[in-house]
Parts: structure tokens; C-alpha cells; sequence
């Protein structure tokens, strides 16, 4: 069953506020404004949201489609390869690669935008931390970081001093 | 987790070549829903309400976005490049290809590109200018009027050049381009 977050990706409010569906480049950024879409970051993030809630979504949104016609959740499709977009969980990586290698025009917009997804994804690179003690103590405790660049796997490694430690981690 | 589309048709395309020769990457675009048609005239009514006077030449029809609406005679969509480059490369290199060239001064039959802020790097839409209306007392060029094909699955409108959807926000540019000659003859 898919999360009632990400089930509101498929309502009608949702498609009116993201609008007409604009070029890929240009609709990735709208959607990245959108309330909706940094909160299901963030719960992405934070374990709320987890594999099998993304793999029901995917079948959910889907589940009308019809050869010959536009997908009315194709926006909703949009948004949370979006949402997804910077998340390192494998689940994410696949749900960006499936949509992306589609070739069907009925989801053209929702596709595209996962092909930016990606382009961006792997442009910049991912950092993983680990720590020792949890929670953390800002100010005392340090992480290593290890950071991989998606595109050519090179990795680099290195620890810094917690300053802050809140609901979307620590800096 | 898409697997089960995995065994759809993929998309229709059509020959489409610049004047230049040069192919187009198209792709023929599924029809319109009563979803998107409820969707087109939701929006319309947002627009009205902001007091933007879009009047609706084509209710919500598939087939066709705003790049094969001003390139393709409304047959089919026009994105992404064969080479892959991106939407907004893509109608550089038509515009280049069919021998457009900018201008400050549109008149009907020209094309507007909105970019979404000064760096112009990511292109909201493109739409055709069908009448530069006069300002009253005759001032200045008068304002251009713009037929528009919001996106792949809505209808036509036609709208004063800067009663754009809301979320075009308020930094957007224009940008006229015009397949007349110049006026010195200089080639575009």
C-alpha cells in the first residue's frame, strides 16, 4: 500500500497546482518548490517513506494507463522522481532508472523529467556519513564522510565537527 | 517498477526536417482525456480570475506541445534533440536551422520564447504572436498578442504576451524571433 503522502501526488489539487506540465528542465525546478515534493523529501530521508510505499505508488499511478492517452498522473509520476532526485537509497536509483528508460509518449513529461533527474543526480556527487554515537553532540562528536561520485564511482574520504544535529540531520 | 509498460508501443514519430535539411526529433503525442481536459479548463478559470482575458481558441487536444505547435504545424511534439541535447538547445538549433533571427519589434507570425529568468538557460514555453495590438493614442509598437500551446495535453489560448500562467513567476523574460530579413538584407 502506498503512503497517504505520496497518495496526494495523485489528486486533482496536485496536478492544478503544478500547472501545465513545462519542459523538462524547467518543470523539474517548479516541482522542486512545491511544498508537497520537499516534504516527501524529507520523509524519504527521514525513513517514512520506504521502498515498498515508492513501488505501490508506482503501481498505483499506473494503474490507468491506457495506450493512446496521457497519463492524468503523470505529474504525480514527475514529482517524486523529484523528490527522489539526491535520496541514495537503491530503491530511488531504480525508481529514476525504470521511469527514465521507458519510451512511451503516454508518460513522455514524467520520463523526461526522470532522465533530468538523473543527469542532475549523477553530476554532483553523493556523501554518505557515519558516526559513531547517536544521536550526535553538536560541537563534540565528529563523522567520517565518504563522498562517490555517482558517474565514475571515484570516492574520496574524510571526517568534520557536528555543528547541528536536527530532524534532517546533521551539518 | 515500471515493467508492466515495458511492453507498450513506444512512441510515434513523425519525418520532420528544418529548412536547412536537418531531421527534428519528434514525437506524436497521445490524445487529450477528459482529465486533462478538466485539468485545461480549471486553469483557464485561474488565469480569468487573475483577471488575464485567455481566450480559447482549441479546448485540451493531444498530438502536439508548444514546440510542435510553432515548428510542426500542430502535428506532432517537438523535445529533446536526436543527439540528446536538451529542449531548450533543441529550439536554438531550429530557430538557427530555419533561419530565424532575433528582433526587437514582432510582428504576427514571429515566435516568442519565455525563459524563466536573465540567464535564459531554462525555456518555460514558446508560443506563436498572432496580432501586436496598438496602445491606445497610438503609442509606441503596441502589444503583442500570443497564440499558445501551454503543454502536451491542453488546449490553444490566446493572450496579451505577459498574462502568463502564475507560475511562470514574475522573472521571466521574452524573446521575439522573426524569420523576416533583416532590414540591411544581412542574412539572419
Amino acid at each position: 500500500m502506498s503512503h497517504p503522502v505520496l497518495d496526494q501526488l495523485l489528486s486533482e489539487e496536485f496536478v492544478v497546482e503544478v500547472g501545465f506540465l513545462l519542459p523538462p528542465a524547467a518543470l523539474r525546478r517548479r516541482l522542486q518548490r512545491l511544498r508537497l515534493v520537499r516534504r516527501i523529501h524529507l520523509a524519504v530521508r527521514l525513513g517514512i517513506i520506504r521502498d515498498e510505499h515508492v513501488r505501490a505508488f508506482a503501481t498505483e499511478a499506473t494503474r490507468d494507463f491506457r495506450a493512446g492517452e496521457l497519463l492524468a498522473n503523470e505529474a504525480g509520476l514527475a514529482a517524486l522522481a523529484v523528490a527522489l532526485e539526491t535520496c541514495p537509497h537503491e530503491y530511488a536509483e531504480q525508481y529514476l532508472h525504470d521511469l527514465a528508460k521507458l519510451r512511451l509518449a503516454e508518460v513522455g513529461t514524467a520520463i523526461r523529467v526522470a532522465r533530468e533527474c538523473l543527469r542532475v543526480r549523477y553530476s554532483r556527487p553523493r556523501t554518505e556519513t557515519r558516526s559513531f554515537t547517536y544521536p550526535v553532540r553538536p560541537g563534540r562528536d565528529t563523522v567520517e564522510f565518504v563522498v562517490t561520485r555517482y558517474g565514475t564511482g571515484h570516492t574520496g574520504y574524510g571526517t568534520a565537527k557536528v555543528v547541528r544535529f536536527d530532524a534532517a540531520g546533521c551539518c | 517498477m515500471f515493467d508492466h509498460l515495458l511492453i507498450q508501443q513506444p512512441a510515434r514519430q513523425l519525418a520532420l526536417q528544418a529548412v536547412n535539411g536537418r531531421d527534428i526529433a519528434n514525437t506524436v503525442m497521445p490524445a487529450a482525456t477528459v482529465a486533462d481536459a478538466r485539468k485545461f479548463e480549471l486553469l483557464v478559470d485561474g488565469a480569468r480570475k487573475r483577471l488575464h482575458h485567455w481566450v480559447v481558441r482549441k479546448p485540451a487536444t493531444g498530438g502536439y506541445n508548444c514546440a510542435g505547435h510553432v515548428f510542426a504545424c500542430r502535428r506532432t511534439a517537438v523535445f529533446e534533440s536526436k543527439g540528446g541535447e536538451s529542449f531548450e538547445t533543441h529550439v536554438r538549433l531550429i530557430l538557427g536551422w530555419d533561419g530565424y533571427r532575433l528582433t526587437e519589434r514582432p510582428l504576427p507570425g514571429d515566435v516568442v520564447l519565455y525563459w524563466a529568468d536573465g540567464r535564459r538557460t531554462n525555456l518555460l514555453h514558446l508560443g506563436a504572436v498572432s496580432e501586436v495590438r496598438p496602445l491606445q493614442g497610438g503609442v509606441g509598437d503596441g502589444v503583442p498578442h500570443v497564440l499558445s500551446k501551454w503543454d502536451a495535453g491542453s488546449g490553444e489560448c490566446l493572450h496579451h504576451v505577459r498574462h502568463v500562467p502564475a507560475f511562470f513567476g514574475e522573472d521571466f523574460e521574452v524573446e521575439y524571433w522573426t524569420d523576416r530579413l533583416h532590414p540591411t538584407g544581412a542574412a539572419p
